[in-house]
């Protein structure tokens, strides 16, 4: 087949910016290792130095895979996929230990983490086989065997102890969400999120209560009254004394490690809504569902408390805490965030100006050239530079979506979202935990961080797709 | 079917640009509006601050306070913020020189130390800190950091307590990274050895602090701050009243004094002399300290009472008596008439004096009669009933193992030494595998290739003020106001009968024989006086004995060197630090004793000027 001049379409905007961020991550990484004492001089043993001969070899692996035919990667999909499942298996047995993962495939001074490459392999292997003849997500057998694919590396990753990289392929349920998988697992998804986070940080009581309060308010709430907000404030005094007497005078005289303090609380609960909808002549057939929220979401609290603190392990739970900010931990993640908002927060509106931030070059912040690069960007630039370089990533995400959605091939319209996902979680995990809004997780901002392998892994991911859409007239399978 | 999920196009976008908004907000927020944060970073941020922990002090077994803690202050500069600095006056604070000051400074403020905070002048006093503090609003970027250093309260004990010093790398190696640089750690002594009771647990907080590195305050409420834990408290077994009387008594002597407990093992005493004040090791002066130490001829470092080893000399007699009881070779009423000499085939050996035969063991202990333990050794090493000379030496050679000789006690201190009794491989080679009692002869009275410690010989004493078995010795008496995991109790396998009959011998020594000088009216002890041969120069003076002879309290082994016999100084040394330990006091009739000791010198009067 001719490849006529499919080379000529190549989406200018999407490699423009991929160059604009990853001159950004180079220009960064240089100034976390600079001082002002010995500025020293381009050398390639740095770290920039290395980031720097990875970027040159990267942008030669893009042209290879610009020249490369797209009916590759249809055609050996699965091939691909299979290949670095074993991969996975091979370094669970082969691997070397990097801070607590045993993820890392090492020749010399280099050490390559195949999990980079398994975001690929899975984006690869979902477009494949949902670009298939005859599948359709709302099928129970074709959901299955799409959980499959996604699974078997979540699973490997699993057990090499790496839970930045899962949470990273969590976020192809997008990509599933947008092939047809009904919106309701999305829902239930943020939901259990949500609530085992919730359970894990609250006390089960208060959390019971909350649900119930929040509960009642959509009970009772009615458009048509004349003073709606008014009717809402006396349920709630009404909720609250009743709160304060069963936590008072109630729970005291219970024997410790007494469990039916729920059990009366949901009694309590369902009384009070039985009163309210039958002084409540409008009463709403809604009242089901609330009971019924209300009891699966109580049980759910209740039961995520119980596996947490009966089946896992005192490290596990260790772990989950230290996630959740719970527990001050050895290696002081409380104190880095508290450093790293420090450094932003000091950049000020216009920022001090490239290599002047003093938190950068002291090493206040640690993991500074990887995880937390966005620190010296907006240490160093402000708010000014944050804005800029959110924008950037924004329109690069947004440019890809668009992209994904001109596709005429399936097959590259899936693969075109699952590159979107992947670029997203990460670009919002590791922002978020930079400035305190999510747990402390170790994962890269894609393009910028420090590592040679995660950018040669993004890259591949990037370039396949904009291959694929040099031809995006053309129907692939 | 391609496009039939258009609609869900959006939900990707809006959470994309939701996310983006969110973040933009909190960095707005951050960045433009938050000054909390913006404050702590001109303030240049927050600090975790070491907290170290008090170390545990240490008591005497009468709960007198022995080590504690003393205030000094750490000088640490950070580079960058000296600004303006008044040098004469700073200088003539800390009392150093100026070419000292710029070129310590000229060091510091190259590469990244520039930027740090850099040790500059370590433990001061607290005095000298409070001089500095008045003016240090004129020295920013220089700031006190406090710590503690020991103090002993008497110049005693030194080679026990042992000293702390900054860890080197091979300590934060070998403790898993546990230490950091610039903490302290017991590097000798007790010290040392219960190093992970006594350091604590280190603390640290986090605080804000300014660029004249003033704490502004704590971070987060001090929620995240962790509290340091004291060390714990030792309780010694040492009695520090007669640690300092053994001290006063070795003055101008070389030499060293073991006082134990005989029913717990407990050390009362540990002397060794020369010594010198703990105090010289504690604080600035300590590594210049050390290193005159060092330099001493007369080695202070060097702890005598379980290091040094010498011929046992007579002391080592009922050790051979023992053993022949013990195997059958004798029985206590084993007579053997001296006369002066004994013969051997090849030569003739004398006795040291003159005396009446001695008609059983216990007289023999009495007059220290040398013919008698050659014979006694020679029966039990040529027995018919043994196979050879070798297996009954061998035997032999395990008897003195199961007392303590020629192996490490089991002390709490480091750096015991074994001492020797010679095996019989060695023997063998050195005879060419033909040897006898008589080629060995010399072992029976002590001498020969046989040495040990001060320590061990108090341990085999304690064997037979214990009738039967030792505990291994040890300092400790509680830690924490806990007591430790018991010692070891080591039977000797000899018979409380035999051990009877020797301390019996004992007794009659003190009573009647070489010991007599040393008796203390109304106290009734026993103990055995010894001299090491010593090819350097005069022989040394060595007694182990124990007291009261029924149901002992004290054990004691004293050895003076170069004091000639032990009847002179060994003997009634060891009667003077009896007489303090069970009667407190020594009495009238006995202090012009006390007196020519006190007064006696043994140490080459050409080393002492050094």
């Amino acid at each position: 087949m001719r490849r006529d001049n499919s080379l000529g379409k190549i989406d200018w905007i999407t490699v423009i910016l991929y160059v604009l961020l990853a001159c950004i991550g180079l220009a960064f990484i240089y100034a976390t290792t600079y001082s002002p004492i010995n500025p020293s001089f381009f050398r390639f043993n740095t770290s920039y130095g290395k980031q720097f001969i990875f970027f040159g070899l990267s942008l030669f692996v893009a042209i290879v895979i610009l020249i490369l035919d797209s009916k590759f990667y249809t055609s050996f999909a699965y091939i691909l996929y299979g290949l670095i499942m074993l991969l996975l298996v091979g370094v669970l047995l082969f691997g070397v230990e990097i801070k607590g993962s045993k993820s890392w495939f090492k020749f010399g001074a280099i050490a390559f983490q195949p999990a980079e490459l398994a975001k690929f392999a899975t984006v690869l292997g979902l477009a494949k086989y949902l670009s298939s003849y005859n599948i359709n997500l709302e099928k129970l057998k074709d959901k299955f065997t799409a959980a499959a694919i996604l699974f078997l590396p979540i699973g490997l990753i699993l057990l090499q102890g790496d839970v930045g990289s899962m949470l990273v392929f969590s976020s192809l349920v997008f990509l599933l969400h947008r092939e047809g998988l009904e919106s309701s697992f999305l829902v239930i998804g943020f939901g259990l999120i949500f609530f085992s986070v919730m359970a894990l940080l609250f006390s089960s009581y208060v959390l019971i209560m909350s649900y119930a309060f929040v509960l009642i308010l959509v009970f009772f709430y009615n458009r048509k009254d004349a003073y709606p907000i008014l009717k809402l404030i006396y349920w709630s005094l009404f909720f609250i004394i009743i709160n304060v007497v069963f936590s008072k005078f109630i729970i005291p005289i219970l024997p410790e490690n007494f469990t039916f303090p729920y059990i009366i609380l949901a009694l309590l609960f369902t009384i009070i809504l039985c009163v309210g909808f039958f002084l409540n002549r409008s009463g709403k057939p809604i009242i089901k569902l609330l009971i019924g929220v209300f009891f699966a979401v109580s049980f759910y609290t209740l039961s995520v408390n119980y596996l947490f603190n009966n089946i896992l392990k005192e490290h596990h739970r260790n772990r989950i805490n230290i996630i959740l900010g719970k527990i001050h931990d050895p290696s002081n993640v409380g104190y880095n965030l508290e450093q790293s908002k420090i450094a932003i927060s000091s950049g000020g509106f216009f920022g001090k100006g490239y290599l002047k931030g003093t938190q950068t070059m002291l090493n206040y912040v640690p993991e500074q050239s990887t995880d937390f690069i966005f620190t010296s960007v907006a240490e160093e630039f402000g708010f000014v530079g944050s804005f800029f370089l959110i924008t950037i990533y924004v329109a690069f995400l947004l440019r890809l979506i668009f992209l994904a959605e001109r596709q005429r091939s399936q097959f590259s319209r899936v693969y075109g979202y699952g590159v979107v996902s992947i670029f997203f979680i990460h670009f919002a995990i590791n922002i978020a935990m930079t400035i305190g809004l999510a747990p402390v997780i170790g994962i890269p901002l894609p393009f910028l961080s420090y590592g040679g392998s995660s950018l040669l892994s993004f890259t591949i991911l990037l370039f396949v797709f904009i291959r694929l859409d040099t031809q995006n007239m053309l129907i692939l399978r | 079917m391609n496009k039939k999920y258009t609609d869900r196009k959006g939900v990707l976008q809006i959470l994309i640009v939701a996310i983006a908004v969110i973040f933009l907000l909190k960095l707005f927020f951050l960045q433009v509006i938050d000054k909390k944060y913006k404050e702590a970073a001109e303030n240049n941020a927050i600090n975790k601050v070491k907290l170290y922990s008090d170390r545990g002090l240490i008591y005497d077994r009468n709960d007198e306070l022995l080590v504690y803690n003393q205030p000094i202050y750490d000088i640490k500069v950070i580079p960058r913020q000296v600004k303006d600095l008044d040098t004469t006056l700073f200088c003539s604070l800390l009392d150093i020189e100026k070419e000292q000051f710029i070129s310590k400074m000229k060091k510091l403020k190259s590469g990244i130390s520039y930027y740090r905070s850099n040790d500059f002048l370590k433990q001061i006093t607290s005095l000298e800190f409070t001089k500095f503090q008045e003016f240090s609003f004129k020295f920013s970027g220089f700031y006190g950091v406090p710590r503690t250093i020991r103090k002993f309260k008497h110049s005693t004990g030194a080679l026990i307590f042992g000293d702390i010093g900054e860890v080197d790398s091979t300590d934060i190696k070998n403790s898993d990274n546990y230490y950091l640089p610039g903490d302290y750690i017991g590097k000798s002594g007790i010290e040392k050895v219960y190093e992970e009771y006594l350091r604590g647990e280190r603390g640290y907080k986090y605080v804000f602090v300014d660029k004249f590195h003033n704490q502004k305050g704590a971070f987060n409420e001090g929620l995240e701050d962790l509290k340091p834990v004291s060390g714990q408290k030792l309780k010694l077994s040492l009695d520090v009243k007669l640690q300092m009387y053994g001290e006063k008594l070795l003055q101008n002597k070389i030499g060293s004094l073991v006082a134990i407990e005989p029913s717990t093992g407990e050390i009362l005493a540990l002397v060794s002399n020369p010594t010198f004040d703990p105090n010289m090791l504690a604080g600035r002066e300590r590594s210049d300290n050390y290193k005159l130490l060092q330099k001493n001829k007369l080695s202070p470092l060097f702890n005598r009472a379980i290091m040094a080893q010498y011929p046992p000399g007579s002391t080592f007699k009922p050790v051979t008596a023992a053993i022949a009881m013990q195997e059958g070779i004798i029985s206590k009423n084993f007579p053997y008439k001296c006369n002066l000499s004994y013969s051997i085939p090849g030569y003739t050996l004398h006795c040291s004096h003159r005396h009446t035969s001695a008609k059983n063991v216990m007289d023999a202990i009495q007059h220290s009669c040398n013919p008698y333990f050659w014979h006694v050794f020679r029966t039990n090493i040529d027995n018919e009933k043994y196979q050879d000379s070798k297996q009954a030496y061998t035997i032999w050679k395990n008897y003195c193992t199961q007392f303590g000789f020629d192996r490490k006690v089991g002390i709490d201190l480091l750096g015991e030494k074994e001492g020797n009794i010679p095996s019989t491989q060695y023997y063998n080679k050195l005879y060419n595998g033909s040897w006898r009692a008589s080629t060995i002869i010399s072992l029976a009275i002590g001498q020969g290739e046989i040495t040990v410690t001060p320590l061990q010989l108090a341990n085999f004493y304690t064997i037979i003020a214990n009738r039967g078995y030792y505990i291994e010795p040890h300092l400790i008496k509680k830690i924490d106001d806990k007591n430790p995991d018991p010692f070891l109790k080591i039977d000797s396998k000899l018979s409380k009968d035999n051990l009877e009959a020797i301390a019996q011998g004992l007794l009659q020594v003190v009573d009647i024989g070489t010991g007599r000088r040393s008796k203390i009216p109304g106290l009734i002890f026993g103990g055995k006086t010894g001299t090491a041969q010593n090819p350097h120069g005069d022989h040394h003076s060595i007694f182990a004995g124990f007291a009261p002879i029924d149901k002992p309290k004290i054990v004691v082994a004293t050895i003076v060197e170069n004091a000639g016999g032990g009847s002179a100084f060994a003997a009634p040394m060891s009667s003077l630090i009896i007489e303090k330990y069970l009667n407190d006091t020594i009495m009238n009739s006995r202090k012009w004793l006390e007196k020519s000791i006190l007064d006696a010198v043994f140490i080459d009067s050409t080393m002492l000027s050094q």
